[in-house]
């Protein structure tokens, strides 16, 4: 799989010649066009201990101005579990044998679906280059969660794990048929106090990056907006982050180690396809894996499948 | 102080009709149809044309609504991107044009520059100049040409100024 997926990425860049910068997982530095209103749903998939574990969450994005977008996305998913595991903080009663009974009893496999939050998401291009079909443009983004899901990941993940804040900037370059993003921003999560328990818990500060490669293979030739455009991309993202924390009633001290509470960091890739219809309707799919690492708080492969309509 | 330019501003009628419009910094047809839809809200935009692969839009002017050239450059940069080029076609009465000297085409003020003296007539050509009509490499070649503080003291029908070339 990774022979297949590095030939790709080579195939990919080898390419020189309209591009497309509509990343399936990344925004690029450019915005809407103003007082249009994108409305996606985004569908996200993969297997765990053989579960099927799904997020799906809908996002409304409006131009504000010709460089400042606006928008909103709020979402259900099946990943957490109700209760902050006991595993990660010391009780007291020094038994750690992972057998707690009560509420904590397999507490793997609770998954029920729930509404998780919403994410505010703002983004100000601020450097423009253009020139004929190319341009090189720079954006500056800040993320606003009030996501409140129980877990135990020090990964935070503002789109539907964790309350918190996060900027960073955007560069993209623009080629006829070639486009390329790069992306990096910190994470700030905030703690917060899982349901039924007097431990409050928080993820660690993290960086989040991304380089995200598009290329425009169809229509070779534009005859009119009906045309379907065809789009591939390949998007590297990941994240480096502090290891998890636990407060009680006195003091935050570092989550007992666990493959979840650590401090790591990875990158995964994420091939996809989409389909661009009559010019304002985007069908985006897309796989995940592991390049580097890998992240704790979900499985691979992961599936996502996201459609776009356009207001102009 | 404005300076009062060349024989002044005439203001024999002449009128724009319409113009072409090439656009920077895009490749996708999901962008120039936000180019074109954006263009489409300005009241005095009867239509447009967009050729998809050299980024051009053909607009033809309603003649019956005020026409605003700065509007247009607008109209392209809420889209999202950039203005290369903009030729506007006027209907000109016979007319003879000199370096530094304006025209009023509907109510906007013409003011011409890096041309011999000319006579016009018919369907003419004006290409815009100014930077929010013109890509910055242009726009700082042609800048040197623009004297400041160079438009003409204008009646009360004048709304908007521009520089001009053939």
């Amino acid at each position: 799989m990774k022979g297949f997926l590095i030939g790709f990425l080579l195939l990919l860049m080898s390419f020189s010649g309209m591009s497309q910068e509509l990343f399936i997982h990344n925004e690029p530095a450019s915005v809407l066009p103003k007082s249009s209103l994108a409305f996606r749903s985004i569908h996200q998939f993969y297997k765990e201990d053989g579960l099927l574990r799904s997020r799906q969450a809908l996002r409304v994005t409006r131009g504000m101005t010709a460089k400042w977008e606006l928008g909103i996305e709020a979402g259900l998913s099946n990943h957490n579990h109700p209760n902050l595991v006991s595993e990660l903080y010391d009780d007291g009663d020094l038994d750690h044998d992972h057998d707690h009974g009560g509420d904590n009893v397999n507490v793997e496999h609770i998954h029920p679906t729930s509404f998780t939050g919403f994410t505010l998401y703002s983004q100000y291009r601020f450097f423009t280059d253009d020139g004929p079909n190319q341009h090189l443009r720079a954006a500056v983004y800040g993320i606003l969660s009030t996501n409140r899901t129980t877990h135990n990941y020090a990964e935070p993940n503002l789109y539907h794990r964790n309350a918190g804040l996060s900027s960073g900037l955007i560069l993209t370059w623009l080629k006829k048929r070639f486009a390329a993003s790069g992306r990096l921003g910190g994470i700030v999560p905030f703690g917060f106090s899982p349901k039924e328990n007097n431990r409050y818990f928080r993820s660690g500060n993290a960086l989040g990056y991304s380089l995200s490669l598009g290329y425009l293979a169809y229509p070779r030739k534009y005859q009119s907006y009906k045309q379907v455009n065809i789009n591939f991309y390949l998007e590297l993202m990941g994240k480096a982050f502090q290891q998890a924390r636990i407060r009680d009633e006195i003091r935050w001290y570092p989550a007992l180690a666990e493959d979840e509470t650590s401090p790591g960091g990875y990158l995964d890739i994420n091939p996809g396809v989409q389909f661009i219809l009559d010019s304002r309707f985007r069908i985006d799919i897309s796989t995940g894996f592991p390049l580097i690492s890998r992240s704790m708080a979900m499985d691979y492969p992961q599936f996502h499948l996201a459609l776009q309509y356009l207001y102009f | 102080m404005f300076l009062m330019l060349g024989l002044g501003l005439s203001t024999q009628a002449a009128a724009f009709k319409s113009a072409v419009v090439t656009i920077d910094g895009l490749t996708c047809s999901m962008c120039s149809y936000g180019v074109e839809q954006s263009l489409r809200k300005l009241d005095f935009i009867d239509d447009v044309v967009m050729d998809l692969n050299s980024n051009t839009a053909r607009i033809t002017f309603d003649q019956k609504e005020e026409i605003s050239v700065s509007d247009i450059a607008k109209g392209v940069r809420n889209a999202g991107f950039s203005v290369r080029s903009l030729v506007c076609v006027a209907e000109i009465e016979e007319q003879s044009v000199h370096e530094l000297e304006s025209i009023q085409v509907g109510d906007i003020a013409c003011t011409f520059i890096d041309i011999q003296n000319t006579d016009l007539e018919g369907e003419v050509s004006l290409t815009l100049i100014g930077a929010p009509y013109m890509s910055k490499k242009e726009w700082k070649r042609w800048r040197k040409k623009c004297p400041e503080n160079s438009m003409p003291v204008i009646p009360g029908t004048i709304r908007e100024f521009c520089y001009v070339t053939l």
